[in-house]
């Protein structure tokens, strides 16, 4: 099972709380703790792009939550540049939007969970299949 | 070469691969089946989305051409892209046939290719979608045409029992069908083969191959950690598009064959959303019902499909972040969804990278461009005369279906694959998946590649005698 250190989870708490605060009847990030399921995504990412991103979320501590706010703003505002700078930029603004939204929006809390409900819930998606 | 273990080795178990292996454990040949996943069932298939999401596809989600614009859907399981997508099969028609016949050279046509739909279709259930199912999503969709004076017809679909006025939701089903309802190949060939004596080896990615007039080796990477090696009288690589063309690299076929890794295409998709005052609950029941259906959409190289996505994939098709997109998300009840898969250029160019990684050069062209924004302000056009609040374009463009990269053909610098589905050059080695394909058909690929795989039979048969 991948596993984040201190400093990759602390980073993705905050980039998750940016990206999805607590807002009304939304939980933020952290209060799911869905941080404690991260690994079913990290254990499926290829080694080199896995490295990559424990690399930037371990850069990310330094970055406080303000600052993070800008980065990602920059972030949104560049996608759409063209060559090789223009290419990174969309590959962060994905990888990170990737992470943060699949946990937010996975519909599961971790064992730290102080939120009653999930994102799921908030927005009414409800699916199901008689085996 | 010595000690072969196996008459055939078919690697990947998708439309292509698990057909094909089940015909010939059929026929009583020794079959061993590589695939890349892992082997999920009905009672097990990896659930919520962030888990059928990451076990269920490469890149643990999703892959990305290189200038990170596309980003690409490839399924990695037993029974491949058929266990993950809607089951939709639809034959190519003329425009299709015409194109490819003055691309590859070979009498490509309706009557080439009549019998092998028949032997596909008659193999499992399909069923069109009864008006009766439609949601409110579909029921938009109509009516968004109708205004239009657009085309429809309904879906016709692989399925046997999916029991929606029970209150079943499809969408369920997107990352594996529980009920076994959907008419995937690990339902329709692999699973029944199993019991007949096929061999299956889940997590196994093979690297490369080697291809001498005795036979043929496979070797491979077993649980992301074991190399091994195999033998066979012969082989069929059916990993897909890019799957195919990343092991045919690997083996130095790039250096025979220019048009190896080459013709890409992926029916870039583009998903807009409308806003209504009423729940559309659009994930709820069949969730997808109608098709476009009309000749002048056809010309113009566009096919809307009446999709919905599950929250995962709706959060990631939304720009931005923070309250403004969960405010968006909050309407998710209230959202209809219409999708614009463009018939695109076959245009990207596959290499592999440092570590093995795939790089996938795949750009929108300017054609790409032009047809995808016509068919957004169709959509865009629509859903405003029905009245919508809100509609949101989204940006991001998806492939979902994966082509060519081994051109069928009969010229060997243009092609990769002989008109008998034989690797140019090669004694046994055989190609009938989606790589094959010489241009995109604008149309779902699922049933011909089936039907392509089930012409394929006969030449790999020959190999073995």
């Amino acid at each position: 099972m991948t596993e984040l250190n201190y400093f990759q989870k602390a980073a993705l708490n905050r980039l998750g709380d940016v990206m999805c605060p607590r807002n009304g009847e939304y939980p933020s990030f952290s209060d799911l703790d869905c941080i404690h399921h991260a690994h079913i995504v990290l254990d499926e990412i290829p080694e080199q792009d896995l490295k990559d991103l424990k690399l930037l979320l371990f850069a990310l501590w330094f970055m406080p939550a303000p600052v993070m706010r800008i980065f990602l703003f920059a972030l949104e505002r560049m996608k759409d540049i063209g060559g090789e700078i223009g290419t990174l930029v969309r590959m962060l603004q994905f990888g990170l939007r990737g992470i943060a939204f699949a946990l937010y929006y996975s519909d599961l809390k971790g064992p730290k969970a102080v939120a009653q409900q999930t994102p799921v819930n908030v927005i009414g998606f409800e699916v199901r299949v008689q085996k | 070469m010595s000690s072969i273990e196996w008459d055939l080795i078919v690697v990947g178990s998708g439309p292509s691969g698990g057909r094909i292996a089940a015909d010939f454990v059929k026929k009583g040949a020794k079959v061993l089946l590589l695939e890349a996943g892992s082997f999920f069932r009905a009672k097990d298939f990896p659930k919520p989305e962030i888990s059928s999401s990451a076990q269920m596809f490469w890149g643990g989600g999703a892959e990305l051409s290189t200038d990170a614009r596309l980003g690409f859907l490839r399924a990695k399981c037993v029974g491949g892209t058929s266990v993950v997508n809607q089951a939709l099969l639809d034959r190519f028609d003329d425009y299709v046939w015409s194109e490819w016949k003055n691309i590859s050279g070979i009498n490509f046509s309706d009557s080439y290719i009549a019998a092998d739909y028949e032997t596909v279709e008659k193999s499992m259930s399909l069923q069109t979608i009864p008006e009766k199912d439609f949601g409110k999503n579909t029921r938009l969709f109509l009516k968004a045409f109708e205004k239009k004076n657009f085309g429809w017809a309904p879906l016709r679909r692989g399925q046997s029992h999916c029991d929606v006025e029970n209150g079943n939701d499809c969408m369920a089903c997107l990352g594996g069908c529980p009920r076994n309802s959907k008419q995937s190949t690990l339902v329709t060939s692999v699973e029944p083969s199993l019991e007949k004596g096929l061999t299956l080896i889940a997590n196994c990615e093979v690297n490369s191959i080697e291809d001498y007039d005795s036979g043929v080796v496979v070797k491979a990477i077993l649980n992301k950690k074991e190399q091994v090696t195999y033998k066979a009288k012969s082989l069929v690589i059916a990993g897909g598009s890019f799957g195919t063309s990343k092991i045919l690299l690997q083996s130095g076929f790039g250096n025979k064959l220019p048009a190896l890794g080459k013709g890409i295409a992926c029916h870039p998709q583009y998903m807009t959303y409308a806003l209504f005052n009423e729940p559309i609950d659009a994930f709820k029941g069949a969730f997808q019902g109608v098709k476009s259906y009309d000749e002048n959409l056809r010309k113009m190289g566009l096919k809307f499909e009446n999709v919905f996505a599950p929250p995962i994939a709706t959060a990631m098709l939304f720009a931005g972040h923070g309250r403004k997109h969960q405010e968006e998300m909050k309407r998710y009840r209230y959202l209809a969804s219409m999708e614009v898969a463009i018939r695109d250029e076959a245009s990207g160019r596959l290499s592999v990278g440092k570590g093995g990684k795939l790089l996938i050069d795949k750009k929108i062209t300017d054609q790409d461009r032009s047809r995808a924004d016509k068919g957004v302000n169709f959509v865009r056009e629509m859903y405003s005369q029905l009245g919508a609040k809100e509609v949101i374009a989204c940006e991001q463009g998806f492939g979902l279906h994966l082509m060519g990269g081994c051109a069928i053909g009969t010229d060997e610098k243009k092609s990769v694959v002989n008109p008998e589905f034989r690797v140019h050059g090669t004694k046994k080695v055989f190609v009938a998946d989606s790589s094959i394909f010489p241009s995109a058909p604008g149309l779902n690929p699922s049933l011909t590649i089936m039907a392509l795989s089930q012409k394929a039979i006969p030449f790999i048969e020959r190999s073995l005698a």
